[in-house]
């Protein structure tokens, strides 16, 4: 597993993560640890995103930076990856 | 006077240890009706409520109450030997089902316990494990000891 592989290793499981601790805040909307959690691994994902897209081009057509070219295209699909 | 529809209930000893509660009189003691009816009105604002018997002593009716004023009446289970399975003729009979405790209760009712937050997998076991929650980890191997070993 190369670098760009282990950091989309690393954003599939902070997306797990975070969709996990939605279906049980869906149910326990007031939980304090849930909500902290929750928090906590949006932050992580969030870095995780941005190092992801400064490194290796934008990992959907919302994120990165559109200067000089529309790297969604012309760099490989995060699905290729 | 006894009702003999209870005698269809197992089992016969964990009803029979448990004390007549308020409220509950005349629902099957083996059954948790004091959550079902909750969940059921929490979840859809529809209600399952026990028409019991006034006098006291014997079993109540189950009845649905959908939110358009319809009261639908939850047939009583029966008693074993009043249980006839289709098929019963064949040799088999039994095999294909109808043999449990809950024979004559309508299917696919069922209770939700609340989840707590806990016991939590570390961030990659979570997606190996497809799950954030140990408890919620529950391979599907019949016959087999927790754990799935």
């Amino acid at each position: 597993m190369n670098e760009q592989q282990k950091l989309m290793r690393s954003i599939q499981i902070q997306n797990f993560i975070l969709q996990e601790t939605a279906l049980f805040l869906d149910s326990h909307p007031y939980c304090r640890q849930a909500l902290r959690y929750y928090q906590k691994h949006r932050r992580m994902r969030e870095e995780l995103v941005e190092m992801y897209e400064a490194r290796y081009g934008q990992l959907t057509i919302y994120g990165g930076t559109a200067s000089g070219s529309w790297h969604w295209v012309t760099e490989p699909f995060p699905w290729e990856v | 006077m006894m009702d003999t529809r209870n005698s269809w209930a197992a089992p016969r000893e964990l009803y029979e240890s448990m004390p007549p509660r308020r409220g509950l009189r005349g629902m099957r003691r083996d059954v948790p009706t004091g959550r079902f009816q909750n969940y059921a009105v929490g979840m859809n604002g529809a209600g399952i409520t026990d028409r019991a018997s006034e006098e006291g002593g014997g079993i109540g009716t189950l009845q649905y109450e959908p939110e358009d004023g319809r009261v639908v009446p939850i047939a009583d289970p029966p008693a074993p030997d009043e249980v006839r399975i289709t098929g019963e003729e064949n040799p088999d009979s039994g095999a294909c089902g109808g043999t449990d405790a809950l024979t004559g209760w309508p299917l696919a009712m069922v209770y939700a316990p609340d989840q707590v937050w806990r016991e939590l997998y570390e961030d990659e076991e979570a997606l190996s494990a497809g799950t954030l929650f140990r408890e919620l980890n529950l391979p599907f191997c019949p016959g087999c000891r927790k754990n799935g070993r």
